[in-house]
């Protein structure tokens, strides 16, 4: 038997000019082939680069060097590619993704190591480290795995488990007991229902290269009263003069969008005018957009005067975006420390809380990273509601779609329930498997819970 | 049956209750009657029923029993415990029995038997015999509302049974217990027997006592003169956790002891049957120092069943069902001689008879699926065929096996048109329809067992220490070394051991075996 091609982005997270992705199995240089132009359009060559273009069809991902490398005097001792990919971490998942609808499996943690050792390279000691990082690392991954499944997407698959479990049940009550005298399935009705969950499915698989946030960037006000240094963050995280800044509170009277890339995520960024109450009526004007900005927003980065006492009005604030994700910024640390670290995260206690000195760039690079953590960990989910961000989830929805997909042909071509059947059971085991479930007994369960069978 | 017994060769019958083991070293020596014979033996099986320290109960009424009247047998299970045997407490209940003379068979519905009988075996090619119905009725409001009003008396509700019941059986007090909103239920009056008047209310096991069974029955619709010749009981026996025996049915712990049946937390007779049949065929394959016969869960629902028992232990009495059956697209009763008949040929358990019969069949099927793949027919000729059955016109020439792949065409239909040289049987029929029609199916199950028996065939027979395998988790290292899996596959379907175990496992493995080489 054949065994599976496994992909993984092999290089870790982070800045850096290239990220490689690797690929082992005997598939190898196929499922390079499906993803991989090379410029020249020449065949790739064992052991010689290729400089070409990752292609999902027509559509460019990016710009690449491609290596195959024949087995066995490889890591794995299987064929083995790799493309050297541009880092961001985006790129670098949507060419995973590629590869795994196009017949790939996403290795397991230690799995080319594994492979490595099973097939006779690697010494005992390293075995021993293996052995240790498989549990250890599966365990962190599975972990993290559902903490990235937000609460809609859980929610949203959970519903279609009960849904499947529910068509499942009905159907096992028809294959196991024939002699009671049970409804039989309107095959139109069941067709409707599975149609329904396949398209849910459908849904939350698109999200996985195009959420919203993905692509139309995380959209990040910056709040704080007038003059706390807003334009001026704005601007040195932009690196270049757009927003006016001037002496005088309240300059700022319109707010502006710009758009920064951080970690490869889009990130827009919402300059808004200072908060407070005034009869300015063109301020007030200001003001009043400011809170709908926030309403709108998925993330508030709020400026605070680090050098003088926290004030009525820092408090108000604080009140209007408590139900918010924010990031709070002791600013203007420079001029003096009235505010101690603790009295704000007193105030803003579910909030990360930065130092900043905005015009000596102090704090600067800890406000990209909460932000890049926000978006790429498990904030994301509940910032951008239902969007799949795991790879190895994306995999299995995938293939729960494709079930069932088979399953409605199935129904289509009038098959028997008993072939419907494995098909649908397919994909109920597949999402059973994202949400960390073992789900296997659960139909024999539920239809003695039920059903009043049994002689 | 019990002549074919008494006429095996080199078989002895006795008969008497047996009420210890002997034992020597971890090593079954033979067994001791009641009388104080005692017979020496090599190898023992297990296979006590709801026999062992059975105790029946009919509503307050608690007695020491076995099933239909006999007596249960205490001696022995206190032995076994004596041997170290952990025994738990199991639970099921049986109808009453009433006489057939006693009913109305116009008030109920007529449930004849199938007009073409399939028989069981595959030496018998017809079965021409006159059948006796089987008589449907339902019970109604008045039926639950006697027994709700009596729910205290019932020994289920009493809190005098301790043992775990089936989910698969539920009594009736416990059908209108648990499913108050639904308003009847079905129940079956079946023959006991061709020779016999008593019939079996199938659907109606209580532990009701025998005053109230009688008067609920009695509201049914065709029971309302219902005489009881016996009535119904729970009965409670014990029994082990099959996790304790290896695949072959051997005990772990003692040698050449071989346990079959609701010995081993099954319930039903197929079950206990089937078990039986293992477990005879390999106390017998290790006395003679041969490798153990074990169908694994792609070859048999046999293989589904002893897996399951073995592997998850038997918490809850264990009922084979479809549902449990991975493969059972490829486990198919028309295909059973097909799948089985060779491993038995093997193991001497098939006469040349019924080898010569598989031969034939097998070689009928691959003759005939040739055919159908290999004759086409075009569309001149087929056309109007296809319309008959408002199946869609082709526009080339194509094959029957092509043709036999649409739904709405069945074998028989298409033979009516184009006949092959000899006719085929039923059962050769339906493996050449099945194995056409859902051959994508067929092969994608077929792949999945590849990759199954791949995990299988990675042998975990040596004694792996697995408390020492760090990488492992903790509860992982609990269960396998209870199960002590013969094989990775049977390891990774241990509840409570992940695939990241596994794979720990393997490294290990590979490890252990680079080590001995140095």
């Amino acid at each position: 038997m054949k065994e599976n091609t496994i992909v993984a982005i092999a290089t870790p997270r982070g800045e850096a000019g290239i990220g490689v992705i690797r690929i082992s199995g005997p598939d190898a240089k196929s499922l390079l082939q499906s993803v991989f132009e090379p410029k020249n359009k020449k065949e790739v060559e064992n052991r010689r680069f290729t400089y070409g273009y990752i292609k999902d069809g027509d559509s460019l991902i990016d710009e690449v060097m491609a290596v195959f490398m024949k087995g066995p005097n490889t890591y794995t001792r299987e064929d083995v590619c790799e493309i050297q990919a541009h880092s961001s971490h985006v790129t670098l998942k949507k060419i995973i993704s590629l590869l795994i609808e196009k017949g790939g499996s996403l290795a397991e943690p230690g799995e080319f190591t594994k492979r490595a050792f099973l097939k006779g390279r690697l010494d005992l000691p390293q075995a021993e480290a293996l052995m240790d990082l498989i549990s250890s690392k599966t365990e962190l991954a599975h972990k993290q795995a559902l903490k990235q499944l937000g609460g809609f997407t859980s929610h949203k698959l959970n519903e279609a488990l009960e849904s499947l479990k529910e068509v499942l049940v009905q159907i096992a009550v028809l294959i196991e007991y024939p002699e009671e005298d049970l409804e039989d399935i309107n095959k139109e009705e069941l067709k409707e229902k599975i149609s329904l969950i396949k398209e849910e499915i459908k849904d939350l698989i698109d999200t996985f290269s195009s959420g919203r946030i993905l692509r139309e960037g995380l959209r990040v006000s910056i709040l704080g009263k007038p003059n706390v240094g807003k334009s001026s963050l704005l601007n040195a995280l932009l690196k270049e003069e757009r927003a006016i800044v001037t002496e005088t509170p309240g300059t700022t009277r319109d707010t502006i969008e710009e758009l920064l890339d951080i970690e490869g995520i889009p990130v827009r960024i919402m300059d808004t005018a200072g908060i407070r109450e005034t009869k300015n009526p063109v301020e007030k004007e200001g003001v009043k957009r400011a809170k709908e900005k926030i309403q709108e927003s998925d993330l508030v980065v709020l400026l605070l005067d680090g050098s003088v006492e926290i004030e009525k009005e820092d408090r108000e604030i604080s009140e209007l975006i408590k139900d918010k994700k924010s990031i709070i910024l002791l600013n203007k640390r420079d001029l003096g420390k009235a505010v101690n670290i603790e009295e704000a995260k007193l105030l803003f206690p579910d909030s990360p809380v930065i130092e900043t000195s905005i015009t000596e760039s102090m704090g600067l690079k800890e406000l990209l990273e909460e932000i890049g953590l926000m978006v790429e960990r498990e904030d994301a989910e509940s910032l951008e509601k239902a969007v799949i961000t795991n790879i190895r989830h994306y995999e299995l929805l995938k293939k729960a779609m494709d079930s069932l997909e088979d399953s409605l042909k199935a129904i289509k071509d009038n098959q028997p329930l008993d072939i419907v059947e494995i098909d649908i059971k397919e994909g109920f085991l597949r999402i059973g498997e994202i949400l960390g479930r073992t789900v296997k007994e659960d139909i024999l369960k539920e239809i003695f819970e039920r059903f009043c069978l049994g002689k | 049956m019990k002549k074919t017994l008494e006429n095996q060769e080199n078989l002895w019958l006795k008969q008497g209750e047996a009420v210890d083991i002997i034992v020597e070293d971890n090593k079954v020596k033979g067994v001791v009657l009641k009388t104080g014979a005692v017979y020496k033996a090599k190898a023992v099986i297990i296979a006590t029923g709801t026999f062992l320290r059975g105790r029946i109960f009919i509503g307050d009424r608690v007695f020491e029993a076995g099933p239909n009247g006999l007596s249960s047998t205490v001696e022995l299970s206190d032995n076994l415990k004596k041997k170290g045997m952990k025994l738990q407490r199991f639970k099921t209940g049986t109808p009453a029995r009433a006489l057939g003379k006693s009913l109305d068979y116009n008030k109920m519905e007529e449930q004849k038997g199938d007009s073409d009988i399939v028989p069981f075996s595959f030496m018998t090619d017809k079965i021409e015999r006159d059948q006796v119905s089987c008589w449907l009725s339902y019970t109604n409001e008045r039926t639950h509302e006697i027994i709700r009003n009596n729910f205290e008396k019932s020994a289920l509700f009493g809190g005098q049974i301790e043992g775990v019941g089936t989910r698969y059986c539920p009594s009736i007090e416990d059908k209108v217990k648990r499913f108050a909103d639904k308003e009847r239920h079905q129940l079956f009056i079946e023959p006991e027997g061709l020779y016999t008047d008593e019939v079996y209310i199938q659907g109606m096991s209580t532990s009701l006592p025998e005053d109230v069974q009688q008067e609920f029955y009695k509201t049914i619709d065709g029971l309302e003169n219902l005489e009881i010749v016996r009535p119904a009981y729970a009965i409670e026996y014990d029994c082990i956790d099959a996790g304790y025996l290896n695949l072959n049915l051997e005990y772990k712990e003692i040698e050449n002891l071989f346990c079959a049946g609701q010995f081993n937390g099954s319930s039903g007779y197929e079950e206990a049957a089937a078990q039986g049949l293992m477990a005879g065929i390999n106390a017998s394959l290790k006395l003679d120092g041969k490798e153990p016969f074990i169908l694994d869960r792609s070859e048999g629902y046999i293989g589904v069943l002893i897996d399951d028992l073995v592997t998850k232990g038997s918490l809850e009495p264990y009922r084979i069902m479809t549902s449990r059956v991975e493969y059972r697209l490829l486990l198919r009763q028309d295909n059973a001689d097909l799948r089985l008949t060779e491993k038995g040929h093997e193991i001497g358990l098939v006469t040349e008879e019924r080898y010569e019969r598989f031969k034939k069949k097998k070689e009928a099927v691959l003759r005939e699926t040739d055919r159908l793949l290999k004759t086409t027919v075009g569309p001149g000729e087929i056309n109007p065929v296809l319309m008959d059955k408002d199946s869609s016109k082709v526009i080339n020439r194509i094959s029957l096996a092509e043709l036999l792949k649409r739904p709405e065409i069945s074998y028989d239909y298409l033979i009516g048109y184009y006949p092959p040289k000899e006719p085929l049987t039923r059962d050769e029929k339906d493996t050449v329809e099945v194995n056409i029609k859902y051959e994508g199916y067929i092969q994608k199950q077929q792949s999945q067992i590849e990759r199954f028996k791949k995990l299988e065939g990675i042998s975990l027979s040596e004694e792996i220490p697995y408390e020492e395998i760090k990488g492992i988790r903790i509860e992982a290292r609990q269960k396998l070394n209870k199960v002590k899996p013969l094989s990775i596959g049977q390891a990774s379907r241990i509840s409570g051991v992940s695939p990241a175990d596994i794979n720990v496992l393997l490294v290990y493995l590979e490890k252990r075996k680079r080590e001995k080489n140095r």
